[in-house]
């Protein structure tokens, strides 16, 4: 591959920044968001101001309000990130069609041969810093660099509010010493794997033969010896260009922990319901059901069942998840997080039904679908759902922004 | 501390070119609340419905956030920020 420019925006502390944004009350103060404050929750994201006293994300409530008695806990506000979100992405695009976003506050930008339009990349980066300045009144991290990867640990190395260069000539000797849990990519415990190997550092990575990683990894050996060097040949998708979905699902932690079955019943029956509307508004269908179950002492244990055909349908979903159920389900354990997912996915090749039972299940679907789409979602349901097992919104780690998101702009 | 209130109000807004919308004030039990400072705005789906939503301070500095509903073409409050 030639020489790529690619840019890392990563969005500093965002759900804290938006909140901050929002409530000038909170600005300069340390905040936690997080779930619902009343029920189990974690740390979502601190403020820059929390962090100083050792908070991070992922810590309970109660461990993060040890460290800093003073924080100020701040619900969640799912739509308010999504929105923020997909205006970044629209000031992206304003550069580059190859827009890849990573997460919701995380993206790729491949802006090769867009310097006679735009100038530099150090001049691209100051003009997509400013303009997010400008108009939503946050700051990020930007990182260029030849690839993906540097890219990204360029982005890292200075926040917030950094932009950092990495050139291709100075890529070995800075990567040298850097902790190889410091690559994107390179998780706990690959890194533990690697530590094995008397591999500490990403310069020990890039020199270790590669064959000997590539006898213990497969090919992921070969990644890593690249991700050694600093080499990372994977596109910059398009920003039109939808990633293959292998499968869909929806997971949430329960606000107690549960010892009746029929509380955790109720959790598939929603959750169910919302992998099955999703798979009819993305017009796909499934074969493999799994139902995952982490116990209160944090054992996650996951079990599949492959269906003879592909369905869509929640009610068909959440009975296959039963079976697996009966299984798993251990009373004095507790559950604390329940989670469905379809899996074995085709899209678009949605067979008539032929027998009648089938076809008015099929349009009673399509009713449905028609009203919680124009009402929103649950609208219509089953008895049982009416008071929802699960309140609120959550995003999705799939989540991807559409390219206009039709509405009002605020008059200035 | 955000107290939920979610119950219609009145407001004057100015509908600009090209879809621009901006509350200039609201009233909410008799009394008259008028916007300082718009802080933050965005936007929710709710089914079919677009829900414009603004963090506004009014003049007393107080915050709140109020939404439109392009649909039903309602104004909501929808919670003040106070004390504690």
């Amino acid at each position: 591959m030639s020489d790529r420019t690619i840019l890392h925006v990563d969005m500093n502390a965002f759900f804290a920044s938006v909140e901050q944004r929002s409530n000038p009350y909170l600005r300069g103060k340390p905040i936690l968001v997080c779930g619902n404050p009343k029920g189990r929750t974690v740390v979502a994201t601190a403020s820059y101001e929390a962090r100083k006293f050792g908070i991070k994300t992922g810590m309970t409530i109660y461990q993060a309000k040890k460290l800093c008695p003073d924080a100020i806990l701040v619900e969640c506000d799912p739509d308010k990130y999504v929105d923020t979100a997909t205006k970044l992405f629209n000031i992206y695009i304003d550069f580059t069609p190859q827009v890849e976003v990573f997460s919701i506050d995380e993206a790729f930008l491949d802006i090769t041969g867009t310097e006679r339009l735009f100038g530099t990349p150090v001049e691209i980066a100051q003009k997509i810093k400013q303009r997010i300045k400008n108009e939503l009144g946050l700051a990020c991290s930007v990182g260029i660099g030849p690839n993906k990867l540097l890219a990204k640990f360029a982005s890292e190395s200075k926040k917030p509010d950094g932009l950092t260069v990495l050139t291709k000539d100075k890529v070995l000797e800075i990567l040298e010493n850097v902790p190889i849990s410091e690559l994107c990519g390179i998780g706990t415990k690959m890194t533990q794997h690697l530590n094995k190997f008397g591999i500490y550092t990403c310069g020990q990575l890039g020199r270790y033969p590669f064959e000997i990683l590539q006898r213990r990894f497969g090919i992921i050996g070969l990644y890593l010896h690249h991700m050694g060097l600093g080499e990372d040949e994977s596109p910059v998708r398009y920003y039109y260009e939808k990633e293959p979905v292998k499968s869909m699902g929806h997971s949430l932690t329960l606000q107690e922990d549960a010892h009746d079955k029929e509380i955790v019943k109720r959790h598939l029956l929603q959750l169910s319901e919302k992998v099955g509307r999703r798979l009819r508004r993305e017009n796909y269908q499934g074969r493999t059901v799994t139902l995952i179950l982490r116990y209160a002492d944090f054992e996650t244990v996951a079990k599949q069942h492959t269906l003879k055909k592909f369905i869509d349908d929640g009610k068909l979903i959440y009975e296959a998840t039963l079976g697996i159920l009966d299984t798993l389900f251990i009373q004095h354990r507790g559950v604390r997080l329940t989670g469905v997912s379809v899996s074995n996915l085709i899209q678009g090749a949605k067979q008539l039904d032929i027998l009648p039972e089938e076809r008015r299940r099929e349009g009673l679907l399509y009713a449905l679908d028609q009203i919680n789409d124009k009402f929103g979602e649950f609208t219509i349901t089953y008895a049982k759902l009416l008071k929802p097992a699960i309140e609120g919104n959550v995003i999705s780690p799939a989540w991807r922004p559409h390219k206009h998101i039709p509405g009002f702009k605020v008059a200035t | 501390m955000v107290t939920q209130i979610d119950e219609m109000i009145k407001v004057v807004a100015i509908f600009g070119d090209g879809k621009k919308l901006k509350p200039i004030y609201f009233l909410w039990g008799n009394r008259k609340y008028k916007i300082s400072q718009i802080t933050y705005n965005w936007i929710s789906q709710d089914g079919k419905a677009k829900v414009c939503h603004f963090s506004v301070i009014d003049t007393n500095d107080n915050l709140f956030e109020i939404c439109y509903n392009t649909e039903s073409m309602v104004w909501k409050l929808a919670n003040i920020e106070t004390e504690g």
